[in-house]
């Protein structure tokens, strides 16, 4: 390989630069390096295929790359807010007890982070009862004894039409778009 | 006897490509991105432990619901080889990532510390819910990883032999970063210039050599079609294409650390924000990041853009993650001046000392 003029880049370091007491032995093989480099650019050329659009040419494609990607955990996906909900929502936690309805507040609940917002909201919108109620279950059991209602929790969530820009003001209302109930033996 | 000029192009593309992956850089930003990292993960398996122990702990949902349905996946994880529902597991793979990013920022057996971090990192991303930056963490431990293997992350004055690439007069242009700096031949960077005089070596060259470039080249190609991909899937979204998508982002107010709403009255600031960004992600970042004068500009628009939206949005890991990528176009000359604008921080207290 011709040596290349590191001149433009002043983080390389340039053969003749090396004094000789710091210079680092390199028999390189030339076939290594091709390798070597062939590889680099197939793993390149992978991501490229797995950060396109799905498409009848990729689906093609996938069982060839996939297992690498898989595997390594190399796998794309970089869609974060990429078709923005038109929506706004709000996702409640309640207790039922004897009296009513009663918010929980979110600090009870264990909601103290963004992934766990996050994983509230995937849950929801995967609408599994089983998992619902499972999770209902297990945020009651941490609950304090005392501050446990009785008949058990009901998660709700929430959406309200966020108004087109364009559009003529429109008053929007909230409306209930999911409801999980966890009920408790006693109450049953 | 002279090459047809096909024969040219493609030698000069194949030189192009050759120096692209194979030219001495410095390992310096590999330091600082294999010690931020590991400090980084310290912060990252602390804040998965409570959702770990929702999901695997003894008395954990998984223990109750039989297999959740975000538990499966084809990578070693320690969930699945050890168990699914126990305390103990869970600690154990949340404190040994955090040991394990404390082990990697320290510097010790460099090419087995990647590794297990690799599989600490493996054991929760997707396995515990998450988002685009989780697959970003897993993606800087697994370049992390191959380049601890290739010796790499090696630290102090033990620079692996045979990592550097040979050249055509078959000598090595292995040296020390030192050398690469008192090179008379290498252009001088003005801002960090009159920065770096005067600090110590430790900070200016901090004992690394040189290696083959294609392991930082890993993590900048990647934050590359980061950026490129996510531009480039928005765009085939009708609210992004008309401009309105910053509209709607900024009325979920679930999403939000504060009440953007008003923005909504704005709708022509909304629009030109939206274009804005499809510009940034589709063609500013990944062409002018290469491009010498526009490297830092346009890495700083990208930290004022991460910031913003960190602090308006509630969105988890992505941004910090997307910062660590940056590191990996840092120069060493850009941690110099860095330090030198320290510089005063540090005369000051030594003077209250």
């Amino acid at each position: 390989m011709p040596q290349h003029d590191h001149g433009h880049d002043p983080q390389a370091v340039t053969a003749a630069a090396a004094p000789a007491e710091t210079a680092i032995r390199l028999p390189h093989h030339r076939l290594v390096r091709v390798l070597l480099g062939s590889l680099l650019l197939i793993h390149f050329g992978i991501l490229f295929l797995n950060n396109l659009a799905w498409s009848p040419a990729i689906a093609a494609a996938w069982p060839v790359y996939s297992p690498y990607i898989v595997r390594l955990g190399l796998v794309q996906d970089w869609g974060m807010y990429r078709d923005p909900a038109r929506f706004d929502q709000r996702i409640i936690v309640e207790g039922f007890t004897e009296a009513g309805r009663k918010p929980i507040p979110r600090e009870d609940l264990g909601w103290t982070s963004s992934r766990m917002l996050y994983f509230v909201e995937a849950m929801c919108l995967r609408n599994n009862i089983l998992e619902t109620s499972t999770y209902l279950n297990w945020v009651y059991d941490q609950l304090p004894e005392t501050s446990r209602p009785e008949w058990g929790l009901v998660l709700r969530r929430d959406v309200k039409q966020i108004p087109q820009p364009t559009g003529p003001p429109v008053e929007t209302v909230w409306r209930t778009e999911n409801e999980f109930f966890a009920w408790r033996k006693a109450a049953r | 006897m002279t090459l047809p000029a096909s024969a040219r192009r493609l030698s000069a593309a194949v030189q192009g490509i050759d120096g692209f992956l194979f030219q001495p850089r410095s390992r310096t930003p590999l330091r600082f991105m294999r010690i931020a990292f590991g400090l980084f993960l310290v912060g990252y398996f602390t804040g998965l432990h409570p959702l770990a122990m929702m999901l695997y702990g003894t008395d954990g949902l998984v223990s109750r619901g039989g297999e959740f349905p975000l538990s499966r996946i084809v990578r070693p994880q320690l969930f699945h080889l050890l168990s699914d529902h126990s305390d103990r597991v869970v600690w154990l793979v949340t404190g040994g990532g955090i040991a394990s990013g404390l082990w990697l920022a320290s510097g010790f057996f460099s090419r087995l510390a990647p590794c297990v971090v690799w599989l600490f990192v493996s054991s929760v991303v997707t396995v515990i819910p998450g988002n685009s930056g989780d697959l970003l963490v897993m993606s800087f431990a697994t370049y992390l990883a191959v380049a601890g293997l290739a010796g790499h992350l090696v630290v102090g004055g033990k620079t692996p032999r045979n990592h550097l690439p040979a050249t055509a007069d078959g000598g090595g242009p292995g040296a020390t970063l030192e050398t690469a700096t008192e090179t008379p031949g290498l252009p001088e960077v003005p801002a960090a210039g009159k920065a770096c005089r005067g600090l110590p070596a430790v900070l200016s060259i901090a004992g690394g050599q040189a290696v083959p470039a294609w392991s930082i080249r890993l993590f900048q190609v990647q934050l590359v079609l980061v950026y490129f991909f996510s531009g480039y899937h928005k765009l085939a979204n009708d609210a992004w294409y008309r401009g309105t998508a910053l509209h709607y982002i900024a009325g979920q107010t679930f999403w939000s650390r504060y009440d953007l709403s008003h923005l909504d009255d704005w709708p022509v600031i909304t629009s030109a924000l939206t274009t804005a960004v499809l510009l940034f992600e589709l063609v500013a970042f990944p062409v002018l990041v290469w491009v010498r004068p526009w490297r830092i500009p346009i890495l700083l628009a990208g930290v004022v853009f991460h910031v913003a939206i960190y602090v308006t949005m509630r969105v988890f890991t992505f941004h910090q993650i997307m910062m660590l990528y940056y590191l990996a176009f840092l120069l060493p000359e850009d941690w110099q001046a860095i330090a030198g604008l320290c510089e005063p921080l540090r005369k000051l207290l030594a003077r209250h000392r």
